[in-house]
């Protein structure tokens, strides 16, 4: 960790910059930044044990001027962390807190028929088994060994 | 009983309705179906915190913690009453009868001590019991008696594919499901909402809290919960006498048992036994043959995922049910592996799983997440190659020298490592399954060769046999070395077979349960319990 980074706190601009960094928006999905999501991210780190001290690691890990640098440049410094826990953990809390913004819920319904409601406790339609689809099936030899 | 998981309750029940006296201790509490995930806001995100299968990630108090530093494939189970039924998503398929006789047929393993015949009654029973789906006319299985409850739909995508299964000329069948597609025995019937492995709010799905414990208990079985056992006692003849178990607070207590049966799943078992070391068992519990802990199988998974240009409506269903193929389950000289594997077709996930990489997605972070996103989401379909694992005496359960839990036992350690059979036939299973699905018409296909999440299906640790140097228990999961002592859960899987274990297990449960009924004048007690 820098000695810049080891005072990185989550309440720093730093962190939504790095969150705009891993969802830039692309013109349709919004950008981490128009949503806000620095403010979701920090209240879903103290939901699992370790989240926040990984998510500060990763801001640790910074290098001085990430912040100054572009979409494309960011991401390349991001690269070399990619594979850690630390940075599963900070996808984890980015991502979860991303798509549950009720704008972002509109588009998974608009765009990908996702029904964003909790699945229960209305479910869905329960169609019944169509037997048809195992003619051909039903027609071969069983196949199974003897033992 | 040790554990109200699959096994114990199957057992308990069954013991109890024969009028034995059942004491199940069990580390975990009774969950509350109103307090699943399904139901609420952001239900999807506690999949991935306390709703987690793994335990070391989920951390309840209830939970131990398991050492998986050695181990390739990274353990799931869930510790209550249920057990990992809790959890599951309720695939329910019967082993074969090739899958008792791997040594006689292909020169493998071992055989089990008892065949596919033996155990048929018990798979039917239990069927009965936890409410079964499914359809009669399978042709890669044996003739049974005809499922409680007809099949799942296969949605749209489970229908592509088995489409082209038809058109390559390969087997495929709908699986069987312990989900309810009608109400049933007092339980109401599945509305289809989709994540079985996050509990069961409606009680559609066969977790052994909702199906055997009830009858347990009606039964006169007495369950005692929160009780985290830490040994097997035994007499000065070395019988076991009973358990020794911590409450909350740190009390010990000891219940004094005539019989004592084991079913703390493939971990838990030989965990306890290891942890139950004395002057005549020095290295473990009824573990004279040194085979306690060894032979653990795990049922290696590779997965191939189909995209498709329009939305197959992969977020809806019961999420690990629509079909399965057993097309390569049985050994073929031909190809560069014995024994076979297994494929099911699962549906996709919610938005964040997906985001996160779900099975075998690649979903960049950074200018390409959102594009990408959109093009798998609701896109896709994953065949699930569930491997036939071979026991090995070198991969294990132990017990750690470096982690423990919170009553400061050795947590166990799993020493796991794939062997090249198990790579070979995840290389074709890889390869048929994306021939399938290109047939299907995936216009593209992501592959993994092993998922590590994939340590439900815990096997092997305390081995039925009849050769009392080759195995820890008998053929009715009577410990060799101690009589009084019997197995009732996953541990006592001579081999691993390419099927998902829960029915077997809870067959095996029922059976060791009429063992114990039908011999218990036989069986030498304590005689001061």
């Amino acid at each position: 960790m820098s000695e810049a980074g080891a005072t990185r706190g989550l309440g720093q601009a730093i962190l939504e910059v790095l969150l705009q960094t891993l969802l830039p928006g692309n013109g349709t999905w919004p950008s981490a930044s128009e949503l806000g999501l620095a403010h979701a991210v920090r209240e879903r780190v103290g939901m699992a044990e370790g989240h926040e001290e990984a998510l500060l690691r990763v801001l640790g890990a910074l290098p001085e001027g990430f912040d100054a640098s572009s979409q494309a440049e960011r991401e390349e410094t991001l690269h070399p962390l990619a594979g850690s826990d630390d940075f599963g953990a900070l996808l984890l809390v980015a991502y979860d807190a991303y798509y549950v913004q009720p704008g972002v819920l509109l588009l998974l319904e608009e765009r990908c028929g996702y029904v964003t409601r909790p699945p229960q406790p209305d479910g869905f339609e329960l169609a019944p088994f169509d037997e048809s689809v195992l003619a051909r099936a039903r027609g071969r030899e069983p196949f199974w060994r003897e033992a | 009983m040790i554990g109200a998981g699959a096994g114990g309750g199957a057992a308990s029940w069954r013991l109890a309705q024969a009028g034995l006296d059942v004491v199940c201790l069990e580390r975990g509490e009774w969950t509350d179906a109103a307090s699943y995930p399904a139901a609420t806001p952001g239900w999807e995100s506690r999949r991935v915190r306390d709703f987690h299968p793994n335990p070391n990630i989920r951390r309840r108090d209830t939970d131990y913690p398991i050492d998986d530093s050695t181990s390739l494939i990274k353990p799931l189970m869930f510790c209550g009453v249920g057990g990992s039924t809790i959890m599951w998503t309720a695939h329910n398929p019967r082993f074969h009868p090739s899958d008792f006789r791997v040594k006689t047929l292909d020169g493998v393993a071992d055989d089990w001590p008892l065949s596919y015949e033996e155990l048929a009654p018990y798979y039917e029973l239990n069927d009965r019991m936890i409410g079964v789906a499914g359809i009669h006319g399978d042709p890669a299985m044996p003739e049974r008696d005809p499922r409680p409850l007809p099949p799942l739909p296969l949605g749209v995508g489970a229908t592509r594919l088995a489409e082209a299964y038809d058109r390559l000329g390969h087997h495929w069948w709908p699986a069987d499901s312990a989900v309810l597609t009608r109400d049933y025995d007092g339980r109401l019937a599945c509305n289809n909402c989709g994540p079985c492995e996050l509990g069961c709010t409606r009680g559609s799905k066969a977790s052994s809290d909702i199906t055997y414990w009830p009858k347990a208990i009606a039964d006169g079985a007495h369950l005692v919960t929160r009780a985290a056992v830490r040994e097997i006692t035994l007499d000065e003849r070395g019988r076991a006498s009973g358990a020794v178990w911590i409450d909350d607070d740190g009390r010990e207590h000891h219940q004094p048992a005539k019989i004592v049966v084991l079913a703390a799943n493939g971990v838990g078992t030989p965990r306890l036994m290891l942890l139950s070391n004395s002057k005549r068992f020095p290295d473990g519990l009824a573990n004279d043959s040194g085979l306690v802990g060894r032979n653990l199988m795990l049922h290696p998974i590779a997965l191939a995922t189909g995209v498709f240009d329009d939305n197959v409506d992969s977020f809806h269903g019961p999420d690990g049910l629509t079909i399965f193929s057993q097309e390569f389950y049985e050994t073929d000289p031909e190809r560069d592996f014995v024994r076979g594997y297994g494929v099911q077709v699962t549906r996709g996930q919610g938005p964040l799983i997906t985001a996160l990489g779900g099975f075998a997605l690649d979903v960049p972070w950074g200018r390409n997440h959102h594009d990408r996103f959109e093009q798998l989401f609701g896109h896709v379909v994953t065949c699930a190659i569930l491997i036939e694992d071979l026991p090995h005496e070198h991969n294990r359960v132990q017990l750690s020298d470096t982690v423990s839990d919170r009553f400061d036992l050795p947590a166990p350690q799993m020493v796991y490592e794939l062997d090249d059979n198990s790579r070979r036939m995840a290389a074709h299973g890889i390869e048929s399954s994306s021939e399938a699905l290109r047939e299907a018409g995936a216009r593209e296909v992501l592959t993994m060769d092993m998922l590590p999440m994939a340590g439900f299906h815990l096997m092997g640790t305390a081995r039925m046999g009849d050769d009392p140097t080759r195995s820890v228990v008998d053929g009715s999961g009577r410990a060799h070395d101690v009589g009084n002592l019997f197995v009732a859960d996953g541990s006592l899987f001579t081999t691993s077979a390419g099927v998902n274990p829960t029915p077997t297990i809870q067959a095996l449960a029922l059976r060791v349960a009429d063992q114990i009924i039908s011999a218990r004048r036989d069986i030498a007690v304590p005689t001061d319990v």
